[in-house]
């Protein structure tokens, strides 16, 4: 049974000024096992931030539920949402913007204790050297301030703050965007060894597929609000259905000049359209090499193509053989 | 091999701050042919950009100050060239374009006026700038080059912003472009683009390109020759190539290692380099890599050690390493 669910998640916001709406989710569903780590990859303005927010409920979502552990957490009140920040956690790019500059380590691990009412008063200190040594500092790191330490060495004390709660689920958003390359891999061998240790399940979201593919089990590609396709990592990375992804895939460079010269980069032209202003059918459509008339007036659904392998395109669907839409 | 279009000896660079002075960049040696596509890579603090704002003489002066060195184009020395030489040459010869578009573009103006400025400011007439204006704006891929031109930087999406500025780096056919992280904050669908762009126009206007990047992936994808920056120095250069296939610099080595695989089923764990870059401030003593690095002997803690080029090689690759890899460890 799955930890985590989401159900049919939207989310508009107004846009001010006018009585438009912009919608960032349109439509996610997504299931997450106990101790499974689903990559989620999108560029700018697909809405992968705004979904882990709602999967967190630090935003209300339009329509849809997110459902953790068997209960609904969109429906809960306030003082029920303390539960349930428990059991979920989520880790910002930049841990930097969520500590007080004023605060040491120590005293930001152990507000959270005393917020979340874990453990007793007494315990505090001793668990705060736990969770600094969990994530690779030493103990006597919670005597610094936040300027005091590196820009992986705060991200590590963010983990360790969402760990402090002894949480079943982090939903992690970009969390080694802003770090630098040698810094980003001791932060990623981090988690695979947390996830390990604590049997942990991650929601783990990037724009960099080589990240994303390198941790999860399973991977959910986004663009403009929808899942457009999800499947096991390495068939969705490295053989992938829907020729968004695939353009995703081929604009990634890799750290290996014989096969880049070897490579032919058609590149994919324009840009993500305005999430205000969608185009019709599918979104991804005035970019696609292989659009067709029903792409631009049929909105493609994500569908089983292959082995649990699904994507949300009308050639693709046809490539596997699936029933065809038809123009209206 | 022709004589190099740029060439840089001993640059030296530091920062007056209430402290005292700040070596940032400490005795750069690089040289860069003509229509070449070079890689400057660093990490944050490596001083690879200050060295091409030194270079380009736009280091914030104060509180950075040149202290040292030359910096030839075409022979040169701009170093010792007045202010107002620079200033032809800034643009005509040498031109950068920055990691955040709106550096370069005045957010109050049109982007056709400031490309036009550009071209006046270098001697040509009204009609001239006018002229190329609508032709590099349409080179770079604008869209509707004559209402483009009208618009104000708030009009443009981050990928044709950029494209602007690049539009307006080139105004001049230049001789090097220097490209500082151009595409760290673009989507890697837009990265793409402005990649090919550049590759394109750089095949079409025969110019020097270096990208100054901490993306390996785009280092192999655009680059001939790379220099890797390290705690202000250039501790290793070389064909892409043979560094990427075999490192002479533990700290090359590490940053090649710690790069997930983009392809293929092998997912182990990565190489992990401890610590983490130095602050300028607090560079290491002799060899600024030595408390990271897993060789490093007793020489490594006092004395930098030159860059040296080992046997076997082509003679183009160099490390500045005092342990040759045959005695690594790690």
């Amino acid at each position: 049974m799955s930890i985590l669910s989401a159900t049919d998640l939207v989310k508009r916001y107004p846009i001010r000024g006018t009585r438009q709406e912009l919608t960032a989710v349109a439509g996610v569903s997504l299931e997450l096992g106990r101790g499974e780590t689903l990559g989620i990859v999108g560029e700018s303005g697909c809405g992968k931030s705004t979904l882990a927010r709602l999967l967190v409920r630090l935003e209300e979502p339009t329509s849809g539920r997110v459902i953790l552990d068997g209960s609904d957490i969109t429906s809960l009140s306030s003082s029920e949402l303390r539960e349930v920040r428990r059991r979920i956690q989520l880790v910002f790019q930049d841990p930097y913007a969520s500590l007080n500059p004023r605060v040491t380590v120590g005293r930001a691990i152990e507000e959270v204790l005393e917020v979340h009412r874990v453990r007793s008063e007494p315990e505090w200190k001793s668990r705060v050297g736990e969770l600094l040594e969990m994530v690779g500092l030493a103990s006597t790191f919670a005597t610094r301030y936040p300027h005091q330490l590196s820009g992986g060495q705060r991200q590590r004390v963010g983990i360790a703050r969402a760990l402090a709660v002894e949480p079943e689920v982090l939903v992690l958003d970009e969390p080694v965007s802003a770090l630098d390359v040698s810094v980003q891999s001791g932060i990623m061998n981090l988690l695979g060894r947390l996830r390990d240790e604590l049997d942990l399940a991650y929601v783990f979201i990037s724009h960099d597929l080589s990240m994303v593919r390198h941790i999860s089990d399973r991977i959910a590609v986004m663009y403009l609000g929808r899942v457009v396709e999800s499947g096991p990592w390495l068939p969705v990375s490295d053989e992938p259905l829907h020729p968004y992804t695939m353009a995703l895939q081929e604009a990634v460079p890799t750290a290996d000049p014989e096969a880049e010269a070897a490579r032919q980069v058609a590149g994919v032209v324009g840009e993500v359209p305005d999430p205000a202003n969608p185009p019709p059918g599918c979104a991804f459509h005035p970019r696609c090499p292989l659009a067709e008339e029903i792409c631009v007036q049929v909105l493609p659904t994500l569908a089983s193509l292959q082995d649990s392998h699904a994507a949300a395109c009308h050639i693709a669907a046809r490539r596997a053989g699936q029933p065809e839409a038809t123009l209206a | 091999m022709s004589d190099p279009i740029l060439s840089v000896r001993s640059l030296t660079t530091v920062l007056h701050l209430a402290g005292g002075k700040l070596p940032v960049v400490r005795g750069v040696d690089f040289d860069i042919s003509e229509g070449e596509t070079v890689a400057l890579v660093g990490e944050s603090g490596s001083g690879k950009t200050l060295t091409m704002l030194s270079v380009m003489g736009l280091h914030p002066q104060p509180p950075a100050e040149i202290v040292e060195g030359e910096v030839r184009l075409a022979g040169e020395d701009l170093l010792r060239a007045t202010e107002r030489r620079r200033r032809q040459v800034r643009g005509a010869d040498l031109a950068m374009v920055y990691q955040d578009p709106m550096t370069s573009l005045n957010p109050l103006m049109r982007v056709g006026d400031q490309i036009e400025e550009v071209l006046t400011a270098h001697g040509r007439s009204n009609a001239e700038a006018e002229a190329r204006t609508l032709e590099v704006l349409s080179e770079v891929g604008i869209p509707q080059p004559d209402r483009a031109r009208r618009s104000y930087p708030h009009e443009f999406s981050g990928g044709m912003r950029q494209r602007v500025v690049i539009a307006m780096a080139l105004a001049l056919r230049p001789k090097v472009l220097i490209a500082d992280e151009p595409t760290t904050a673009l989507d890697v669908t837009i990265q793409q683009q402005i990649i090919s762009l550049v590759s394109d126009l750089q095949d079409t206007m025969g110019m020097a390109v270096v990208w100054i990047t901490h993306d390996l992936g785009v280092v192999a994808r655009v680059a001939e020759r790379i220099l890797v920056m390290y705690g202000g120095h250039i501790v290793e250069t070389g064909t892409t190539s043979e560094v990427f296939r075999r490192p002479e610099h533990p700290y090359t080595a590490g940053l090649l290692a710690a790069v997930p695989q983009a392809r293929g089923d092998l997912r182990e764990e990565l190489y992990q380099i401890p610590g983490a870059p130095p602050d300028p401030s607090r560079y290491p003593s002799g060899c600024p890599f030595h408390p990271r690095c897993p060789n490093s002997i007793d020489t490594c803690i006092d004395q930098m050690p030159p860059m040296t080029v080992r046997d076997g090689g082509t003679g183009t690759h160099a490390a500045a390493c005092w342990v040759p890899p045959e005695d690594w460890v790690a």
